[in-house]
């Protein structure tokens, strides 16, 4: 009984929490909620701190089959958990960031009546994560991706009282299914194309033809049709724009913020939006075989960084910005994927879990002590109030920005770095003689430094609106604040207040709530101490059997493109950050709550997708109602069912019903003419005859 | 046997021309009574041809076979006819008739 | 004594015996002690299906028959039985069907105020018909093949002749008697040219020289034309919807679960046993008929029950469309090895389930009354979701079973049936099977709209919605989608006006107008005349009564007869493994 026959055990703990919260939770009490749902969790990261070092050390993969899943003809699936070095990094991260979220929770919810069910779901939410980085087989991992989905569902419309709660539920669930069904196409095309869905051999028919006998050593070569490749790889894709919040199904994200503020920081630092990334990190090896899908995926990545960042830059929510910025930083880590810098990628995801999570809870903290309120240019000078969170907010969001020596520079700077590298390796080559993909990246390379800049921007303004200035809460709560205060705070705080106006009142920071906000604010500082120990190379190295390396063999970047880069990002984010300081903090500008027009109104609605999407789906919904509406009434009503079905049987019926005439004779001539019919047909018949 | 005029085959003939004519007054009459003497006709075609045919196959192991289904078809017919008279009565007596004509409230 | 070839007929005989104790009840009993009479041929039913479950058959499914000739040696009287009446599960199933089939037909005698006056001689006769349904269901030989048919044939004619007071009751029995006649003429003079090309009256008798293929096909084929007679199959379909709607219901639900059983259960052994042994050439020309008879009768069951106003005679014609359904199920079958048992196991089951439907659903035709008069257009439906919501469910179950509808276990045995028949190849019978299931949905939903889409007329005098035109649009069924749509329409308003002119008839004492029949003899009146003021009369005096309230003494009985094969339909559709071994063979 060794570690590999429990590892089972890392997700079967939050779900066996889910079970106890959600079906004993009245009989539990709050305490023994916050016990179970805290201290499962807590066992969960200790067992996956136990497989991580037992996976550096060895190198192993630990695998666990727990037996047949699904079995249908020749279609076998089994139920497989397997943990290698991607996995087990994403575990720890997955589950410690987790559990201190749940810490978290167990404050923020405090006074909440459905505080069982908060908590069941949120461990629901965790074990579906966990399973589905786990997971040994595209199926598997396919249901916790749903399970996670609808776990988000779940709790983005917590408070389902309040209407845009609940449809905000549905939005995030309805834009993540549209990305499940191009995930599932993927699925049950690699199916078709390597006759498995486990990942492992996945990847080795990919890269070697065939499977090795892990017993015997033989070599067995399988026909796999590696020309479906880069459409398997878009269509995963489009399952990770759906997760990951890439263009163009990124608006759920701004609207999840309904969720508690402790759900939106596990929805963009632990379990949600991760997804998608770690699931390219995973088939990594598909994306290195198609450099053009790969350009495509980088290209999207760094559309939606810019756009993620450009629109952060005028939210005055205070987790709508976070959001925005969110959407901004998985597109750095998708175009880290599509650069083939998938293990940059990765890193990027950890740290950015560390700061994103610190940025939420210490936006819970702020929101916890104004009561409420939501709206940034009615906060301000929280500063001198609570003094750790502002600390830690601090911290987290130069980390966000990208200042050395704060984790944020180092991961993205790997990023930039390996966007560097496809840069000089991709000249021309016989199948780009133009050299378009060198071009190409060459413009996505600039375009992330310049996002660096817009980054740095957005998180140095969003600590200046909330912490630093003026206190203009008091007064502004209920006179100045427009039209956002009265949605945001109409949007969270009416049903917010119920989880805390109870509470310790304005100011107090509670331990619970204070301890996780800091401990994950120290992880996103010390999180760049990733990038240089374990001494083979930092995570980067860590991971570096896990996921495919630089596309086509392209060595690394010189040490001279590394330093280019580095200084570029560096100068790109203090640029930003000093302009910000002159702004916000010199200056002490504060904006309107919402912008009275022009392009900050473009950046202030996500340029407009929502209302782009309103529009036609609104317009394909009255096409496809009137075009319903012409083949059912006429076609199949009218034609088919009166004329042609309904009118032939009626008139054939009315026919035969006249040939029933009632009188006997009628019906016995009827039958000795059958009679006859028969033995015509039989003597008739060939070879027949008396 | 064969050749001559009471060949078990020309018996079987018989039998048929006299099936025929049966069913062709059950086809035709109206009269009820004349209708059971048609079905009566079919009846005794059948005897016909089984005891012609136990003839032809006197010598085989079912020679017995056809006497015995003519006896069992006369106690048949004679069940149905007890039976049919009864019906054709009832008629008589609820509509004053005992033809087919008009019996037909029960139709469409 | 042989006990153990007894065992085969042992429930038939016990049906007998009792036939004639319940005569003899009947003679000696007053007329106050005639409860006894059902109680005592249920115990007799119960007996026989108690002697059939403990001589259930293990592992034969089709008994192969042995084409030789006579038994010789004289002592084994029990070899005779067995080689004459083989036990088989194709018997023991279609036994039980029946012996379902005669059990809901005397609950339902009993609990309808159906009272011949000759008591004991109609239970004796119900007997003997589920005697010689049995017999008939395991005859393996040609002449007790005939004995058996003939029994049920001469007890059905009694039977449906048994309600004196209604002349249709006479007519029906007039009808059947002279097409059945000239059906079992068809079927003897068949057996006489099959034994003259084979010398033999085994069912697997093969013919005796090859030039005698001829003869013993003319022979089959006229066989073939009386069973598929028996069956209700077409051409030889006619006498149906007149026999069964004049048939008193009772014995109208004992033709069409119990006869349809035995006369399919001797269809499958002649398909299955005796075609392919006068197959050779002909062997195709044989499914050929079977393909045609089944086609027409899908065709011509569904049409005319399309084009019907009254509701027992479109479960007449829907009897005719399941027997179409049944015959798919024996298409082709002789051509497959595998295919023989899956086909005829599925045919079991269906017949069973149709069984069960009609008889439940012919039950509530027969046991609620209005006005004394049994439940006979669809109008007289209206509103019987409310005044008897429970048997208003039953028959809403009854109703979709027969269509077909999932869960239920009519859904079942449609897809036993066409997905057997699609693996043997039948696609064209498939294919027009399915789309006539469409279509008899049509006048399948109308009762249940009827029962629930409108409400009595006398309570609803102001709200002339669309559901009473459902009910009283009778002569325009295909439109019913239209009536749904289209609330209110001016058709609604016309087609529901004669009733509210005439005045409410007075509702006279249960008792009498239990035997009142809703038009009187008219001795000598043209039978249009009759036929039409039949009609004209139920839609004028019909909506404005009430439901008669059953005799305390009967409504246990008739409450069964509808709940028992309710409760079937639910049940053997939900859980179909309880149908064990027959499940299996599917």
């Amino acid at each position: 009984m060794g570690l590999g026959d429990l590892i089972f055990l890392i997700p079967m703990f939050p779900l066996a929490g889910f079970l106890l919260s959600g079906l004993a939770g009245g009989a539990l009490g709050r305490r023994g909620v916050s016990l179970a749902s805290c201290g499962l969790p807590v066992l969960s990261f200790l067992l996956a701190v136990g497989v991580v070092s037992r996976i550096a050390g060895s190198g192993a993969t630990i695998e666990q089959d727990l037996g047949r899943w699904i079995s249908a003809g020749l279609l076998e699936a089994r139920f497989v958990l397997r943990a290698d070095r991607l996995s087990a990094a994403m575990l720890l991260v997955v589950a410690g960031v987790g559990t201190l979220i749940h810490i978290y929770s167990t404050g923020y919810m405090r006074h909440d009546r459905g505080y069982a069910r908060y908590f069941a779901f949120l461990n629901l939410f965790l074990g579906s994560m966990l399973l589905l980085v786990m997971a040994g087989d595209l199926l598997l991992m396919f249901a916790g991706w749903e399970m996670v989905g609808l776990c988000s569902y779940l709790l983005i419309g917590f408070w389902y009282e309040k209407d845009a709660n609940a449809r905000a539920g549905m939005k995030a669930f309805v834009f993540n299914r549209i990305g499940d069904l191009g995930f599932l196409v993927g699925i049950f095309l690699t199916y078709y194309a390597f006759g498995t869905f486990d990942s492992a051999r996945i990847r080795e028919i990919a890269c070697t033809g065939g499977v090795t006998d892990p017993v015997t050593g033989l070599f067995r070569a399988v026909p796999a049709d590696l020309s479906l490749v880069p459409l398997i790889c878009l269509c995963l894709f489009v399952g990770a724009t759906g997760k990951s919040a890439q263009i163009p199904l990124f608006v759920w994200l701004p609207d999840a913020m309904a969720g508690p503020t402790p759900v939106s920081a596990l929805i963009h630092a632990a379990t949600m939006v991760t997804a998608g990334i770690y699931m390219m990190a995973r088939l990594s090896f598909l994306y290195a075989m198609t450099p053009e899908v790969m350009a495509v995926v980088a290209t999207v990545g760094a559309a939606t960084a810019l756009l993620g960042a450009i629109a952060a830059l005028t939210q005055t929510d205070i987790k709508k910005a976070l959001a925005c910025s969110t959407i901004s930083q998985l597109g750095y880590m998708v175009l880290g994927c599509g650069a083939g810098a998938f293990s940059a990628s990765i890193f990027h995801l950890v740290t950015h879990s560390f700061f994103k999570a610190a940025l939420f809870l210490c936006a819970g903290l702020a929101i916890h002590a104004l009561g409420g309120m939501q709206d940034m240019p009615g906060m301000g000078g929280l500063r001198r109030r609570m003094p750790w969170t502002y600390g830690a907010a601090a911290i987290s969001a130069l980390a966000l920005a990208g200042i050395p020596p704060l984790s944020g520079f180092f991961s993205k700077d790997a990023i930039l770095v390996g966007t560097l590298g496809r840069v000089m390796s991709d000249g021309p080559s016989p199948g780009d003689p133009g050299g378009f993909l060198a071009i190409l990246y060459a413009g996505l390379y600039i375009a992330g430094t310049a996002c660096e800049a817009l980054t740095a921007f957005y998180a140095v303004r969003w600590v200046a609106l909330v912490f630093l200035g003026e206190d203009r809460s008091a007064p502004a709560t209920g006179m100045e604040a427009g039209g956002a205060v009265a949605v945001s705070v109409g949007a969270g705080a009416s049903v917010a207040r119920g989880s805390y106006e109870h509470g310790e009142g304005a100011g107090k920071e509670p331990a619970t709530m204070l301890a996780p906000a800091v401990a994950l604010a120290f992880l996103a500082a010390i999180g760049s101490t990733l990038a240089m120990i374990p001494a083979g190379g930092g995570l980067t190295g860590f991971l570096a059997g896990a996921v495919a390396g630089p596309v086509g063999g392209a060595a690394e970047p010189s040490a001279g493109a590394n330093y280019f880069a580095a200084a570029a990002s560096a100068a790109m984010a203090c640029l930003g950050a000093l302009a910000a300081w002159f702004v916000y903090i010199r200056r002490g500008h504060v904006p309107a709550s919402v912008p009275a027009g022009g392009l900050r109104a473009v950046s202030f609605r996500l340029f407009h997708f929502d209302a782009v999407y309103d529009a036609a789906g609104a317009a394909v919904l009255r096409l496809a109602r009137g075009l319903c509406l012409a083949v059912d009434r006429i076609l199949l009503d009218g034609l088919l069912v009166r004329e042609a079905f309904g009118g032939g049987a009626r008139r054939l019926g009315e026919i035969l019903r006249r040939t029933q005439t009632g009188t006997v004779n009628a019906y016995a001539a009827l039958m000795v003419f059958g009679a006859i019919l028969i033995l015509v047909c039989l003597v008739l018949a060939p070879g027949g005859g008396p | 046997m064969s050749g001559t005029v009471f060949s078990p085959a020309s018996c079987a003939m018989l039998a048929s021309v006299l099936f025929g004519i049966g069913a062709f007054g059950i086809v035709s009459r109206r009269n009820l009574i004349v209708v059971l003497v048609a079905i009566e006709i079919m009846l005794n075609a059948a005897n016909l041809a089984f005891v012609s045919f136990a003839r032809l196959h006197a010598d085989g192991p079912g020679g017995g076979l056809g006497q015995a289904a003519a006896l069992f078809i006369m106690a048949l017919a004679a069940a149905e006819a007890a039976v049919g008279l009864a019906i054709v009565l009832a008629i008589y007596r609820s509509r004053g008739t005992a033809t087919t004509d008009g019996v037909d409230v029960l139709r469409g | 004594m042989d006990w153990n070839g007894l065992a085969h007929i042992g429930p038939a005989i016990v049906l007998m015996l009792g036939g004639a104790v319940v005569a003899f009840l009947g003679m000696i009993l007053r007329r106050e002690e005639g409860h006894i009479l059902p109680l005592a041929s249920l115990t007799i039913v119960g007996i026989s299906a108690a002697m059939l479950a403990a001589a259930w058959p293990g592992s034969a499914w089709i008994m192969p028959l042995d084409a030789g000739g006579a038994v010789t040696s004289p002592g084994m009287a029990g070899a005779v039985i067995r080689k004459a009446f083989p036990s088989d599960g194709l018997a023991a199933w279609a036994s039980a069907t029946v012996l379902f089939a005669a059990a809901i037909s005397l609950l339902a005698a009993a609990g309808s105020r159906l009272h011949s006056d000759k008591p004991g001689e109609y239970h004796a006769l119900v007997l003997l018909t589920a005697a010689g349904m049995l017999l008939l269901s395991r005859s393996g030989d040609l002449l007790t093949l005939l004995l058996s048919l003939e029994l049920v044939s001469l007890s059905t004619y009694a039977l449906c002749a048994s309600h004196r007071p209604d002349p249709r009751s006479g007519e029906s029995a007039m009808k059947y008697f002279i097409a059945g006649s000239l059906g079992t003429a068809l079927l003897v003079f068949g057996m006489a040219l099959f034994y003259g090309a084979t010398g033999s009256l085994s069912l697997a008798a093969r013919p005796l020289q090859e030039s005698y293929r001829g003869l013993l096909a003319c022979g089959s084929g006229l066989m073939l034309a009386g069973f598929l007679f028996k069956a209700g199959a077409a051409p030889f379909h006619q006498w149906v919807p007149d026999v069964y709607e004049g048939a008193p219901t009772p014995v109208t639900i004992l033709m069409a679960a119990g006869i349809k059983a035995a006369a399919f259960a001797v269809l499958a052994r002649v398909v299955v046993t005796t075609l392919p042994s006068s197959a050779g050439p002909w062997d195709s020309s044989w499914a050929a008929v079977l393909w045609t008879s089944s086609m027409l009768t899908i065709l011509v069951g569904n049409a005319v029950a399309l084009r019907q106003s009254s509701v027992k005679r479109m479960l007449a014609y829907s009897g005719i469309a399941h027997t179409g359904y049944l015959l798919i199920a024996l298409v082709g079958t002789p051509g497959g090895a595998e295919s023989p048992g899956r086909a005829v196991a599925g045919m079991l089951y269906y017949l069973f389930v149709y069984g069960a439907a009609a008889a439940g659903a012919f039950g509530v035709v027969s046991l609620i009354r209005r006005g004394g008069r049994e439940l006979e257009t669809f109008e007289d439906f209206a509103g019987l979701g409310r005044e008897r919501p429970a048997i208003a469910l039953c028959m809403a179950l009854f109703m979709l079973s027969l269509t077909g509808f999932p869960p239920l276990a009519g859904f079942f045995a449609k897809f036993a049936i066409f997905r057997d028949a699609l693996a043997r190849g039948e696609t064209a019978l498939v294919v027009t099977g399915v789309l006539a299931s469409v279509v008899s949905a049509a006048y399948y939903l109308r009762v249940i709209m009827c029962m629930y889409g409108s409400q009595r007329r006398s309570a609803t005098h102001r709200q002339s919605g669309a559901a009473p035109a459902v009910c009283a649009g009778a002569s325009r069924p295909g439109e019913i989608s239209g009536a749904m749509g289209q609330t209110g329409s001016a058709g609604a308003a016309t087609g529901s006006a004669p009733g509210a002119g005439s005045g409410s008839r007075p509702e006279g004492d249960a008792a009498a107008s239990a035997v009142q029949m809703p038009l009187s003899p008219a001795p000598g009146g043209t039978g249009a005349a009759a036929g039409g003021g039949r009609t004209a009369g139920d839609h004028a005096s019909g909506p404005d009564e009430a439901l008669d309230r059953d005799a305390p003494e009967c409504s246990w009985a008739a409450e069964l007869a509808i709940i028992i094969p309710a409760a079937a339909v639910v049940v053997f559709g939900v859980f179909p493994g309880l149908l064990g071994d027959l499940i299996s063979r599917m």
